[in-house]
């Protein structure tokens, strides 16, 4: 039991060092260790209602919500025209939004799961702000699908979350966007990397700001820890929300100024735009 | 829907049931009936599966770990036993209890539970030799009674071993490591909460925080129990609650993180549970605790019902004989009670808010309790609800002052009192809300023992209460849940009087060495004739009054102490202040002495009429029943003691008639037999529980019994019965019974038939 032990503390260690240097089947270890622990935590808190909708019945870490808010978000994704570049949803048949008609972005393109809206909403809501931190599980299959839906994306050589606040960190735990990033990369295939962008300062909550007080809020706010590690990369950036697109802009910003080759984005839920 | 770790507790639990009972044609008939409904049902297959694996895992597991109370348990004199100690030694007056983890190999010596007739200081953990005999603790000699060997069993302890002189025991070895330190903390913090509170504040305040007994004073903690705040005694939920609480807010004023938030509550919850060395009820909170600060940490939705039942097949895999235990039983039912009955309560009436919430939360618990609480104390605290409305915020705030100050008195020990000082004032409050609650009517009711059908029924009635409540808040089933409930309520408050009508019913209670002798007249008329009596501790509170007690008996109309002998006189003194009683009788020679005045006074002070017994009168109490004094006649002896003054009385019922003869001498006895010819009698106790001194063969000559009862302590001091006695009495061809042997006597007569009861005899009916 012990060897055991230390092996998997040596692994985790060498995890927190730097994750782009794990090898395959060190990968595979450690995501059997969280299989293995999801397992358990399944067996003591058994989960008996959706966590949508509340409806009683069995649920487990990989089954979540219920089929019908299954279908219901599918039935969402369809039903109205996306702008080209970001992905908001729109309402007239333009192809671009009026953001991006003014200010092109410099991502090359931004694309979400679906709408803000009643499911998503609260599956957002659920993961983030009451913990249950096994719906990124979920949530990043399906962000990962989409990617694979869109040849735009390809080819992706790296994916990066975007940083979260340490005030939302120490009051949550969990960065969100880097637990949905570590799925989309556990099922693309791709390399995932959570210290590439960092936070150099802390900017307030985004939520009540309009556009020009939160790009300001965010300017040089995030920085790259390591210039060589995104150099001529075509990188995935993993949010859980595209409101405005200001986050997603300034970290395109950033990553493209280190020399990354182009910048993609994945978000689960996005805003309506004009 | 039924939720599957209670589902899976449940099972688990009733394999332990049917494996402690030996029930095997039970066994069987349940095992198949749960594999024919997997097979049969497919909706629920999946459930009912899971019901018979856990259930056969219970069945297997309890009957592989739980053992029997051999009946051969041989006792050992003098001799040595080596081990640690287990608990905290107790310390009563001059008397220290512990209990000694052995090293022997033998599974009835593994734990023995230490007494030492002096104080022994040191601590939990110490390794300790002693020197004593080694005896298995005695069977309760009445119907009902606690039954002490069976619940050490239950924690694996066999044997009682005595310890007289401090020579007898040495310390082999100090406490090591982990558990000082803790000890260490905890000394402290009594010490200082002791030299600062009033000696009864002090023992209360500990006994919130840490749920020792000692020192509390007993008026108090019976004040506690009859307005249904003893809990306040046990540690549980609520400390978890607190301690949880405060470690969450210094937390996040480290600001702290997420994970570290659980190794700090986690590590406090279990360094606190060692602390009071994890009694049953700790143990539960404590898991409940820890699954709920896991179930934040790794953000999975915790449902109290399930960390419950989880914290329940926890505790039963530990020790499956905890089952059987009242704490077990108290514990997960109270608690049962607030996460599943207070929810649904809370929103099942049409009047909603926060002051329905303060009356639901105590009344869910109360309803959840409630049959136990009659089963074994036999009282109904209906105050309850109001009391622990008053008194929730005054414990709440003494336990959150206790813990700070428990903290603070290992670090800053002088400003201890800062938060001591408010803490007692607390105690005081809730001190004077338990006196004066008591004075409402029907504050509490003193309830017959239910049988343990009733209380099935009353569980089940509340079950399908809450079960059938639908969706828009109409209950399905109300009528048949209120019907069972009904029931229940009213088989607890029937009185003890209806049960055997038509019957004379006497018993012989085992009260050591003394008398105690009930009467339940055919009509249902209850009379005491004396209540035992003891240097060593008050038979009458823990013996007599709860025999009382078991049998719902709320009124005498007789009470009668023979004559003013410790032995006979401290449990009538006891039971003339705590039950109502209509008439006091004494014997009329002995009226004015010395010893009655604390019986007068009490006579007095409830308003009992005092009625003086001699020859020739007769006892009225009912027709058909005839109750004759044959003494004392108003003659001196040459040995004029207490005893030859006793009273003497012949009851007789149809053909049934018996003699109860106080401590009589010889003397008396012929002078008994000198005043008139008696004809033959059913029943004779012996008197003076067979001593030497009242041996008078002519006696029983005349009386010819069929039964003699001796009334006599076992291992008594004054060698009592004396085989002279004994041997006369065989001569006669009577048929003995003696209360240390076949404990409490039970005669009942309908006139025509008797039948004798007792927990060494198996029931006999005869003809007369």
């Amino acid at each position: 039991m012990f060897p055991g032990l230390c092996v998997i503390i040596s692994l985790h260690v060498s995890m927190l060092k730097n994750p782009l240097a794990l090898k395959n089947d060190q990968v595979k270890c450690l995501a059997l260790e969280v299989a293995m622990i999801d397992v358990l935590l399944d067996f003591l808190f058994p989960q008996e209602v959706c966590c949508i909708c509340r409806k009683p019945g069995k649920y487990n870490t990989r089954r979540p919500w219920c089929k019908e808010c299954q279908e219901k978000m599918l039935q969402m994704q369809c039903s109205c025209p996306t702008c080209d570049k970001c992905g908001k949803y729109l309402e007239n048949g333009a192809s671009l939004c009026a953001d991006c008609q003014k200010t092109p972005p410099g991502f090359e393109l931004a694309r979400s799961v679906g709408p803000y809206n009643e499911p998503y909403r609260i599956a957002i809501k659920v993961l983030k702000f009451m913990g249950r931190k096994h719906l990124a599980y979920c949530m990043g299959d399906m962000m990962a699908e989409k990617v694979q839906s869109e040849p735009r994306f390809m080819p992706i050589d790296l994916i990066v979350p975007v940083p979260i606040s340490s005030g939302g960190l120490k009051q949550r735990g969990f960065n969100q966007a880097e637990l949905l990033a570590r799925q989309v990369s556990k099922r693309l295939k791709v390399k995932m990397d959570p210290r590439i962008i960092y936070r150099v300062k802390d900017t307030p909550s985004q939520v009540e700001l309009s556009r020009e007080e939160r790009e300001k809020n965010l300017q040089f706010a995030f920085q790259i820890e390591d210039n060589r590690k995104v150099y001529r990369k075509n990188i995935l950036l993993v949010d859980d929300v595209y409101t405005t697109g200001s986050t997603s802009r300034e970290c395109t910003r950033v990553l493209l100024e280190a020399g990354a080759a182009r910048v993609c984005i994945i978000t689960w839920a996005t805003g309506k735009g004009y | 829907m039924v939720k599957t770790w209670p589902l899976a507790a449940a099972s688990f639990a009733a394999g332990i049931v049917l494996a402690y009972y030996h029930i095997w044609i039970l066994n069987v008939l349940v095992i198949i009936a749960l594999f024919l409904s997997v097979l049969m049902c497919k909706r629920f297959y999946r459930q009912a599966f899971l019901c018979l694996l856990v259930l056969l895992g219970g069945l297997f597991y309890a009957g592989l770990s739980i053992r029997d109370i051999p009946h051969d348990l041989p006792v050992v004199q003098g001799t040595s036993r080596t081990g640690t100690v287990q608990d905290f030694p107790s310390t009563d007056g001059d008397k220290t209890t512990f209990i000694l983890k052995t090293v022997y190999s033998s599974p009835w010596e593994k734990k023995i539970r230490v007494v030492c007739y002096f104080p022994a200081n040191f601590s939990r953990g110490d390794t300790v030799t002693i020197r004593g005999n080694l005896k298995p603790p005695r069977r309760p000699g009445n119907p009902g009674e606690f039954n002490y060997p069976l619940y050490l069993s239950h924690s694996g302890i066999y044997y009682n071993m005595t310890v007289k002189k401090p020579s007898d025991l040495s310390l082999v070895s100090q406490q090591q490591g982990l558990l000082r330190l803790v000890d260490d903390f905890r000394r402290q913090g009594e010490k200082i909460i002791k030299q600062t509170l009033p000696d009864n504040e002090a023992a209360i305040l500990l006994g919130m925080l840490l749920g020792s007994r000692e020192g509390i004073d007993e008026q108090q903690y019976e004040d506690f129990q009859k307005t249904g705040i003893i809990h306040l005694f046990s540690v549980s939920g609520l400390h978890v609650g607190f301690l949880l609480l405060l470690m969450g807010w210094i937390s996040s004023l480290l600001s702290l993180s997420n994970r570290s938030r659980f190794w700090v509550g986690t590590i406090t919850l279990l360094i606190y549970g060692t602390m009071i060395a994890w009694p049953v009820s700790v143990m539960r909170s404590v898991m409940m605790g820890i699954i709920g600060l896991l179930a934040y940490y790794s953000g999975r939705e915790n449902s109290l019902l399930n960390a419950w039942a989880i914290a329940g097949i926890i505790t039963l895999i530990i020790n499956p004989a905890a089952l059987f235990t009242i704490s077990f039983q108290l514990t997960f039912i109270a608690t049962w009670g607030l996460i599943y009955i207070f929810p649904r309560l809370r929103t099942a009436p049409p009047f909603k808010g926060r002051a329905w919430d303060l009356i639901a939360l105590p009344l869910a618990a109360e309803l959840a309790v409630l049959p136990l609480v009659a089963y074994y104390f036999n009282i109904l605290t209906p105050v309850s609800i109001l009391t622990n409305i008053l008194v929730a915020y005054f414990s709440g705030a003494a336990v959150i002052l206790g813990f700070l100050s428990l903290l603070l008195a290992n670090l800053l020990p002088g400003l201890t009192g800062l938060f001591l000082y408010p803490a007692g004032l607390f105690i005081e409050l809730i001190l004077f809300i338990t006196k004066w609650v008591q004075i409402l009517p029907y504050a509490y009711i003193w309830v017959a023992t239910p049988p343990v059908i009733i209380i099935i029924l009353y569980y089940t009635g509340i079950l399908s209460g809450l079960l059938g409540i639908t969706q828009n808040g109409k209950n399905k089933w109300s009528g048949f849940a209120a019907g069972l409930v009904l029931f229940f309520l009213i088989g607890l408050l029937l009185p003890g009087s209806v049960y055997n009508r038509g019957w004379l019913e006497v018993d012989f209670i085992d009260v050591g060495q003394g008398d105690a002798i009930l009467l339940k007249t055919p009509q249902g008329k209850f009379m005491l004739i004396d209540g035992g009596g003891n240097t060593f501790y008050d038979v009458g509170k823990t013996t007599v009054l709860p025999y009382l007690h078991r049998r719902g008996i709320r009124e005498l109309v007789l009470l009668v102490n023979t004559h003013p002998d410790n032995d006979h006189l401290q449990g009538v003194e006891r039971v003339a202040e705590e039950i109502s009683v209509k008439n006091l009788a004494l014997p009329k020679s002995l009226l004015d002495c010395r010893e009655y005045s604390t019986l007068r006074k009490t006579a007095v002070n409830n308003r009992i009429p005092i009625v003086g017994l001699e020859a020739g009168q007769t006892v009225n109490i009912e027709p058909g029943l005839s109750i004759k004094v044959l003494h004392p006649g108003g003659e001196t002896y040459v040995k004029n003691n207490n005893n030859n003054q006793s009273v003497v009385l012949k009851v007789s019922y149809g053909a049934f008639s018996m003699l109860l003869t106080g401590d009589i001498e010889a003397e008396a006895m012929e002078s008994i037999l000198a005043r008139e010819p008696f004809a033959a009698t059913t029943v004779v106790k012996v008197p003076h529980h067979g001593s030497q001194g009242s041996l008078l063969p002519e006696f029983y000559r005349q009386s010819l019994p069929r039964y003699a009862i001796i009334s006599v302590g076992a291992d008594n001091l004054f060698g009592h019965p004396h085989p002279n006695v004994l041997a006369a009495l065989q001569q006669e061809n009577i048929k003995i019974l003696r209360t240390d042997q076949d404990g409490a006597v039970i005669f009942l007569s309908d006139g025509e038939r008797i039948s004798v009861k007792s927990s060494g005899v198996k029931r006999i009916v005869r003809d007369l």
